[in-house]
């Protein structure tokens, strides 16, 4: 997106109807609209440089899981601190699913009847277990990475 | 000749209907395992069977010496006992009623409210609870130590003739571990036999997974989740509510699911003993019990008809198989 409008702003069609334009009285003033213009399409591609080369502090990301009737689906992600988990109930019987912290902490995330969805966001990197209360045999843990070791 | 074929051709539409309707039910979900598990920590031998079903039917594993596990599980009447609530070795009622020890091999969470994590654990509990067989643990070892014939047993399980604690518990869960269904009518039809049960019992299982949502809870072939509901029964009871932190409501009066097999016909029924007939327990889950908070989302109110009720009883009674055959065994001495 941001590509297109730096592409559309170099094209040389409308460079070509900027000199056209400079013909008649106020030619001084169009050479230091022009100027100034091209001052603008320096600053941009600058600040597109500096927004390129600084390294970037990646959004938080929302991760889906699925949860049946026994279990969680398998999932392949890993994520970050402050990244959202969506869990949705995809059985037909309703599920109470809690997340204890490696310090014992419990996050009860309540009931949760057929279809419906449920979200934590991850505080913090570390080990978690997901259960749930109504069935014991779900249980899952998940694994939250450090920052700066997602690229 | 004509009205004969029409009725041919009538009966075989509806046999191949009730047949795919049995197959949308995904009829392996109820299919038997092929052997019984067991944790790598204790492993099961025939011989730690042997000498827990020693321990199972010894008296002397109570404080008194009057009451052994069988007392209460006792294998004729499919390991459990016809009482509401049993008795305790101080002759105490209990809140809770006896439940089956069959299948207990595929248990995670033991006791109606889940409070042993494995047959292990739970195989203490009962001999050092003190409504019921009221005993220590380290003098019931004791005890045993002055038993010649025990160190014989103790040592034909284990390694040597040690007697502890852990190989106390180790025997008896191996014991319990062996105590599984024999196979019932059930078992044939999903295996393909078509006569095993009757017309009306197939009619019963389309009810049983689909209208009045038995399956919800009662599922696999032991026909349980191994979780916990409240079924809106009214007691005081909290159940696994007791044991979990208090916000979460909906373990409130919560009890575990029990299996349906082997069910005696004339109950006691329900985690308190209080019901007795099967016509009593269906009305209970018709209504859909008393309304709260903690009341599992799966309690839906649904009606079946006379005949309906007598489909799913006709069902419940193909999950009944021939008793075990076990014979009690040589105290040692």
């Amino acid at each position: 997106m941001i590509n297109d409008t730096f592409t559309s702003s170099l094209s040389p069609s409308k460079a070509s109807s900027m000199k056209t334009a400079g013909n008649g009285p106020c030619e001084y003033f169009h050479g230091a609209s022009e100027a100034l213009h091209q001052w603008r399409l320096v600053l941009l591609i600058g600040i597109m440089f500096c927004l390129y080369a600084t390294p970037s502090v990646s959004q938080p990301v929302t991760h889906q899981i699925k949860l049946s009737a026994h279990e969680f689906e398998a999932w392949n992600f890993t994520p970050k601190p402050d990244d959202q988990i969506v869990i949705t109930n995809h059985s037909e019987i309703s599920h109470s699913i809690y997340i204890t912290y490696s310090d014992g902490t419990v996050e009860n995330l309540g009931v949760q009847t057929p279809g419906e969805k449920v979200s934590w966001t991850v505080p913090e990197s570390g080990e978690y277990i997901l259960q749930c209360w109504i069935h014991p045999v779900i249980k899952a843990s998940l694994t939250v990475a450090n920052s700066a070791s997602v690229s | 000749m004509r009205i004969g074929s029409l009725l041919l051709m009538l009966s075989s539409v509806l046999a191949l209907h009730t047949s795919q309707a049995a197959e949308t039910i995904e009829l392996e979900k109820y299919q038997r395992p092929e052997g019984i598990p067991s944790p790598s920590s204790n492993p099961l031998t025939a011989e730690k069977a042997a000498l827990g079903k020693t321990l199972f039917f010894d008296t002397r594993l109570s404080r008194n010496g009057d009451m052994s596990c069988a007392t209460c599980h006792q294998p004729d009447k499919r390991w459990r006992d016809d009482r509401m609530t049993p008795l305790g070795a101080e002759n105490i009622s209990h809140a809770r009623r006896t439940p089956t020890v069959l299948n207990s091999a595929w248990l995670s969470k033991l006791m109606w409210d889940g409070r042993a994590a494995s047959l292990e654990a739970q195989a203490e509990l009962p001999i050092t609870t003190t409504h019921e067989m009221n005993y220590e643990m380290t003098a019931l070892i004791e005890r045993l130590k002055d038993v010649a014939g025990y160190r014989q047993r103790f040592s034909q399980a284990f390694s040597d003739d040690a007697i502890t604690e852990e190989r106390v518990t180790k025997a008896l869960a191996s014991f319990q571990r062996t105590l599984v269904s024999s196979q019932a009518p059930f078992d044939r039809w999903v295996a393909g036999d078509e006569n095993a049960i009757s017309e009306k019992a197939q009619q019963g299982f389309q009810l049983f997974n689909g209208k009045a949502q038995c399956a919800a809870c009662h599922k696999s072939w032991r026909f349980t989740d191994d979780s916990f509901h409240d079924i809106g029964l009214p007691t005081d009871d909290l159940g696994r509510g007791k044991l979990v932190p208090k916000e979460v409501t909906i373990m409130q009066h919560a009890f575990k699911t029990p299996s349906l097999r082997d069910l005696p016909l004339d109950g006691p029924y329900m985690h308190d003993g209080s019901m007795r007939s099967l016509d009593e327990v269906i009305t209970h889950y018709e209504e859909s019990g008393i309304q709260r908070d903690s009341l599992s989302p799966e309690m839906q109110p649904f009606e079946l008809t006379d005949d309906e009720k007598k489909q799913l009883v006709e069902f419940l009674k193909t999950l009944v198989g021939p008793p075990l055959a076990i014979e009690p065994p040589q105290m040692p001495e």
